[in-house]
């Protein structure tokens, strides 16, 4: 850190840009070692790769989106993308390997929202409600651990509508009901193959789009 | 709860409390609150109750706390308010004279209830003129808004009050005319021609001479008038003797015939054969002794030509018949067709058109004045800048020539009023006074012979553009106007054509009159500007087609008939333009006062559905209320109540509901829209669409199909400018200016849209679509108009941000239901500001800076509290947020900026004219280059660049050009700060709020080593590491960073030095530690030697 370093290339990514209500979408996506059967991870990879490259195309949904990706597996929860506008996202595909840390990468998913909302707060940025995305076949090797107290902090977070949540299970036998725990009260989980992945991914890179062109006050 | 505790309970919460302060800080608030919790029960109570509290805290002048309070106050409250007032007002009365309680009437009187304050109004005005030293000023200025009944009774018994001594003045004088030329009910003429009688009996000197200007009364056709014209004409004052008499005549005439009309009627019966035009000397010994007795106490020019307009009334057949010249002045307010495009076409021939840009000779000008209305601007007979020349020129010239040519211009009442006012005003030079009384003298000769008409303009108007553009231009779009301006530089020249373009008022033409070269000499003329193609292209291209097709079809003799037809209908109504003005404008207050008593209930929204066999869509046919069908084509838009289409209709979209959404409500309401038809840029219903062909199964509507390739939604086109990406790809062209102009437009809108009875109610930005290729000249439409507020049928959609937060007060909920009840114009003008702002803000919303979040930001709107640096509430611009809002904010017109303080920070409601004139000069100061025209400016706002208040520099960090305040840019050099853009600023401030994460800690190393104990330590955010990695120097840790004492070796004075310096000192070294001075004077001493 010497010399004169251009200021606005250190926090590209990182503050607002103009004056776009910014859409905050976290990702928790599942890498474990489930997601190879029937080229799950593959569709995933391709389905996330379609989403970023449409919203970077978009020019309404470029200044808004503001996006995060947290994969869990891989013998880890880990943040493999922090919360960036979706212009500054370089994405390389994921691989897929190793046990379910769920849980995990909740309280990272959590954090990192926190973080990003207080940012936005502080320096007086609006944004709308953060979507959270979970993509997993909710097996979970350590879901007795201390899920009960993340699974209040969560629905707390929904009763304040301080976050949405949007909730994908993957594959044949998804334990629906385990994962219903971590979901909106109402929100219906959406149970699709791994086929539907790319599909999904295109539509919702549109929904955003949408929504980056409302106001805060359109989501009320 | 019992009454009396409840009393109690808010005795304890309030009184107890520093009530004092309270009642101080908020006292509007605190008695609303009380009232509300105790009117609910007992009314009796709540006066006693109110007057009690007030007393009690020793409130100073209760009664302008209740005034304060009638605007706040839910309305059915006003009644116990007045009550208290009133009782109040016979206690306190004479405390009621604080300098400040005026304003508090001024601002607070403005707009509320007529009815129930007049009488209170009048009593406390009347409390207060005994103290008042500028009574009429104040009286007038107020009343006028309020009521003028009121005003002219209060009036009078000021004017009967002997003792009385500033009704004297002469400004008061020059005040009450303008008064009474505002309003020229039948009434007032009576009860002003006792005024005048009654103000003589003891003023005694000849100001009623111009109290009431003969010339202004011709104007006038409401027979009443001619009361006065009477008593002035006479100049009774100099014939006092003939004073009584003249009273007697005309009290007289006024028990026998009523009106004056009548009695010159009387006249005419009384002379067999009598001719108005002959009555001149030869044929004076015919009359009777009563109309010689007019004639000689009136100027004979003025009988002539006031019979003449008798004449015209009475005789109108034969005239029509024999003077065709008469017959076309008749058409010219007629709404007829046929005529105005005869017209027209002659006007298309009219020579000045063939030259552009050229001076008029007298031939031309002739034409000009003959074909159109020519309103001459006050700069033109009032410029003093250039001496008398100019001014004389003016009317040497128009004076012969129009008088000879038997021409006309018309002057607005507010020039005449100035002229008036100069020639009264003791401060200014004699001479300016003296060319004034010339002026004057010169014009009442010119109206003498009907060469200049008087118009008269509204009273709280700037200049007569705005009153011609928007009171005549658009009151009479058939009728053709000439708007003649005195101009100084090119300037203002273009500033003037490009008004009348913007106002999108296509009937006005603008002349301007200056120096033109002619045999080497300079001499003044008239000319025609450039943008007059729209003077009469609309008509040439779209309706002269039109009616040229309806005309061959029809034979010419029908053309000759149906002017013959009209002309009878005609005669009674009108004898020149102005009277039918008048009629007109009267007629149209007339219907939107029975409009708002009407629409006070809304419509109920039904759910009773249509229940329709199939929902259309692509490829079936659909049929239309005018009798046509379409097909549809393609999807173009979807929404939550149904589907637009592209039809195979040209220019023509289809929406067709879905099953919630078709309603009975819904098809009554469009079939009440379908009645407007001139609906501009708003996507009107067109007609209504059915299933079938008898027209009984609803479906949809018609509308105009906009181009969706060029068109967008404000949200995705304007809206979006602050985001580089769009700006640099799609708007490079578009500039502040253009951000301005489509502000201009949208207020033009909402204008027309009002004048119409349209409330918008749902004014957001996905309802008006942009062209984003016209960025010079924006165009816009209003969409999805089937949501618009007509007539009774509210508007039940709503966009929270635009929501007025005075609804919130008066539905007492914060989740108000909006078909229940109809939104207000003001609660339109709250959306407009709301939309101006974002607008020109680029998308930044005026509530809710660092520190609002959802959850409070209602509370922010309800509280007023403007988040941009303001005088009202944010002096130092404290928490206004970050991003390019700031810089423009800072770079935007003051007059703006003061307009939407009002309304955000104060709960003011501005009109879209006030907005238009103000916006107007935004771009006016754009284009001198006076302000920024930057999309997203990057320098701060420097009026004055010669002053050397700001320093320029470059960016340290990405090298722009940019300023600071000099005393800022001092202290960063002082402290070696870095010198940064806003932006780059901007950035450096946000490292504080970056979330900590390994990413960032690589980008920004947070971690430091310890000098003493070579410990790892990290700060705690990256502004801190960022300012910390750009100082040199030794750092410790947290630990070995604190300050530890010693003593001075040498003088033994107590210093701190860091511990970790301190602990590098062997215990031995510790001891002999010097402080600063004492170290520096050794060092100089070992220098020296």
């Amino acid at each position: 850190m010497s010399g004169n370093i251009n200021l606005q290339d250190l926090t590209a990514g990182d503050i607002a840009k103009g004056n776009a209500t910014q859409l905050m979408v976290c990702l928790l996506l599942d890498t474990s070692y489930s997601m190879l059967v029937n080229g799950g991870i593959d569709e995933l990879n391709k389905g996330v790769e379609t989403f970023i490259n449409q919203s970077k195309e978009s020019f309404i949904a470029r200044d808004a989106l503001d996006l995060c990706i947290i994969t869990f597996g891989n013998e880890k929860a880990q943040v493999f993308q922090e919360f960036k506008n979706i212009e500054y996202v370089n994405f390389t595909p994921l691989k897929a390997s190793g046990q379910t840390y769920f849980i995990d990468g909740l309280k990272l998913a959590l954090d990192r929202i926190d973080g990003r909302r207080r940012q936005w707060t502080n320096t007086g940025i609006s944004f709308f409600h953060p979507l959270l995305i979970i993509m997993s076949d909710g097996k979970e090797n350590e879901i007795s651990r201390d899920n009960d107290a993340i699974i209040e902090k969560l629905q707390s977070y929904y009763k304040k509508h301080l976050l949405n949540c949007k909730c994908i299970g993957i594959g044949n036998d998804v334990a629906i009901n385990e994962l219903q725990k971590f979901c909106q009260p109402n929100e219906k989980i959406e149970k699709m193959n791994s086929i539907d992945i790319y599909n999904y991914f295109a539509d919702l890179s549109k929904s955003v789009t949408e929504k980056s062109a409302q106001s805060i006050y359109d989501e009320q | 709860m019992g009454k009396e505790r409840q009393l109690v309970e808010i005795e304890n919460k309030y009184l107890k409390n520093k009530l004092r302060n309270i009642l101080n800080n908020n006292v509007k608030k605190f008695i609303v609150d009380v009232l509300k919790e105790i009117i609910k029960n007992d009314q009796q109570l709540a006066i006693q109750y109110v007057s009690m509290l007030l007393n009690s805290v020793g409130a100073p002048y209760p009664s302008i706390w209740l005034i304060a309070l009638v605007k706040d106050a839910p309305e059915k409250y006003l009644d116990y308010i007045f009550k208290v007032l009133k009782a109040d007002i016979a206690e306190h009365g004479n405390k009621v004279k604080r300098t400040s309680s005026k304003n508090v009437i001024y601002k607070y009187f403005e707009g509320t209830n007529l009815n129930l304050k007049q009488d209170v109004l009048t009593n406390l005005l009347v409390q207060r003129l005994s103290y008042e030293q500028d009574k009429q000023a104040f009286l007038i200025s107020r009343f006028n808004y309020l009521d003028f009944e009121g005003a002219l009774k209060t009036m009078k018994n000021i004017a009967y009050n002997e003792k009385n001594e500033t009704i004297k003045q002469c400004h008061d004088i020059a005040l009450l005319k303008e008064l009474f030329e505002e309003k020229n009910a039948k009434s007032i003429g009576y009860e002003t021609g006792e005024l005048i009688q009654k103000r003589n009996n003891y003023v005694g000197h000849d100001n009623d001479a111009r109290f009431l200007d003969k010339t202004k009364i011709i104007d006038i056709k409401d027979s009443t008038i001619c009361f006065i014209e009477y008593f002035n004409t006479s100049k009774f004052i100099n014939l006092k003797n003939e004073k009584d008499e003249i009273i007697k005549l005309l009290n007289e005439w006024e028990e026998q015939y009523n009106n004056l009309p009548v009695a010159f009627n009387s006249i005419r019966k009384d002379i067999p054969n009598f001719v108005c035009e002959d009555l001149n000397e030869s044929r004076y010994e015919e009359l009777t002794d009563k109309a010689k007795e007019i004639i000689y106490l009136t100027k004979k020019n003025t009988i002539v030509s006031y019979l003449k307009r008798l004449a015209i009334i009475q005789d109108v057949n034969t005239r029509l018949l024999s003077n065709e010249n008469i017959i076309e002045k008749q058409l010219v307010s007629n709404n007829n067709n046929l005529y105005h495009l005869k017209q027209l076409e002659k006007l298309s021939k009219l020579s000045i058109f063939e030259k552009e840009k050229s001076y008029l000779n007298n031939e031309q000008l002739k034409e000009l004045l003959q074909n159109t209305i020519v309103f001459v601007s006050g700069n033109v007979l009032m410029d003093n800048s250039k001496g008398q020349d100019r001014l004389k020129n003016f009317l040497r010239f128009n004076d012969q020539f129009l008088i000879k040519e038997n021409l006309s211009m018309y002057v607005s009442t507010q020039t005449r009023l100035e002229i008036f006012q100069t020639e009264l005003n003791d401060k200014l030079p004699q001479e300016q006074r003296q060319n004034a009384k010339h002026l004057r003298n010169i014009l009442r000769s010119l109206q003498e012979h009907e060469s200049i008409k008087f118009l008269k303009s509204s009273k709280n108007s700037v200049d007569i553009y705005n009153d011609i553009i928007y009171h005549f231009a658009k009151t009479f779009p058939d009728q053709r106007f000439g708007l003649v301006q005195l101009f100084s530089d090119k300037e203002n020249i273009d500033n003037f054509s490009n008004m009348i373009v913007e106002s999108n008022t296509k009937n006005v033409l603008p002349i301007t009159y200056g120096l033109k070269r002619e045999e080497g000499k300079f001499v003044y003329a008239f000319r025609v500007q450039e943008n007059c193609e729209p003077f009469f292209n609309d008509f040439c291209n779209g309706e002269l087609e039109k009616e040229n097709t309806l005309k061959e079809t029809k034979t010419s003799d029908c053309e000759h008939t149906s002017v013959a037809e009209q002309s009878p209908i005609k005669q009674t109504e009108s004898v020149d333009i102005l009277s039918t003005n008048e009629k007109k404008s009267k007629e149209h207050e007339a219907n939107s006062h029975s409009h708002i008593e009407k629409a006070i209930t809304p419509v109920i929204e039904s759910h009773e559905y249509i229940k329709i066999d199939k929902i259309p869509s692509i490829k079936d046919l659909v049929y239309l209320s005018d009798g046509t069908s379409a097909e549809l084509k393609e999807k173009i838009g979807e929404g939550g109540e149904g589907i637009i289409y592209s039809t195979n209709k040209e220019n023509t979209a289809i929406k067709i509901y879905n099953d919630s959404s078709r309603t009975k409500f819904k098809e009554d309401k469009l079939r009440k829209m379908l009645q407007l038809t001139n609906t501009k840029n708003f996507c009107w219903i067109n007609s209504l669409v059915f299933n079938d062909q008898d027209n009984k199964e609803f479906v949809g509507y018609a509308m105009r199909l906009i181009d969706s390739t060029k068109y967008k939604p404000l949200s995705q086109s304007v809206l979006r400018l602050s985001s580089e990406s769009l700006y640099k790809n799609v708007y490079l062209d578009w500039t502040r200016e253009s951000l301005v102009r489509v502000c201009v437009k949208i207020c033009q809108s909402v204008a027309f849209a009002h004048e119409n009875n349209i409330i918008i109610g749902d004014l957001n930005k996905n309802n008006i679509m942009v062209n984003i290729e016209r960025f010079k000249d924006p165009v816009l439409y209003f969409v999805d108009c089937d949501s618009l507020q007509y007539e009774g049928y509210p508007c039940t959609v709503y966009n929270r941000l635009f929501v007025d937060p005075k609804i919130y007060e008066e539905q007492c909920t914060d989740d108000p239901d909006f078909s229940k009840f109809l939104r207000t114009e003001e609660n339109d003008l709250y959306a407009l500001a709301v939309m101006l702002f974002n607008i020109l803000m680029l998308d930044t919303p005026p509530y809710g800076g660092a520190g609002v979040s959802d959850a409070n930001l209602l509370e922010a709107i309800k509280n007023h509290n403007f988040q941009f640096r303001n005088s009202v509430n944010n002096s130092s611009g404290k928490d206004a947020p970050d991003g390019p809002g700031r810089m423009i904010w800072n770079n935007m017109d003051s007059k703006v900026k003061s307009l939407f303080i009002r309304v955000f920070a104060q709960g003011e409601y501005v009109y879209p004219k006030e907005w238009i004139r103000v916006l107007n000069g935004y771009i006016t100061q754009l284009k001198k280059g006076k302000l920024s025209n930057d999309i997203y400016p990057n320098k701060y706002l420097d009026l004055n660049p010669d002053s050397g208040n700001y320093k320029y520099f470059k960016c340290e960090s990405c090298g722009c050009d940019t300023n600071l305040y000099k005393d800022e840019y001092e202290r960063t050099i002082k402290y070696k700060g870095q010198l940064l853009c806003p932006k780059c600023k901007s950035s450096l401030l946000s490292l504080r709020y970056l979330p900590v994460t390994p990413e960032n800690d690589k980008k920004i190393p947070r971690s430091y080593t310890c000098a003493y104990c070579g410990k790892t330590e990290y700060y705690a955010n990256y502004y801190d590491a960022y300012m910390n990695s750009r100082k040199t120097g030794i750092k410790y840790c947290n630990e070995h960073n604190k300050l530890i004492k010693f003593k001075c070796y040498n003088c033994g004075k107590e210093e701190e030095m860091k511990a970790g310096k301190y602990l590098k000192y062997s215990p031995k070294a510790r001891q002999q530690l010097l402080c600063n001075e004492c170290l520096t004077n050794k060092l100089n001493g070992d220098k020296e030697s």
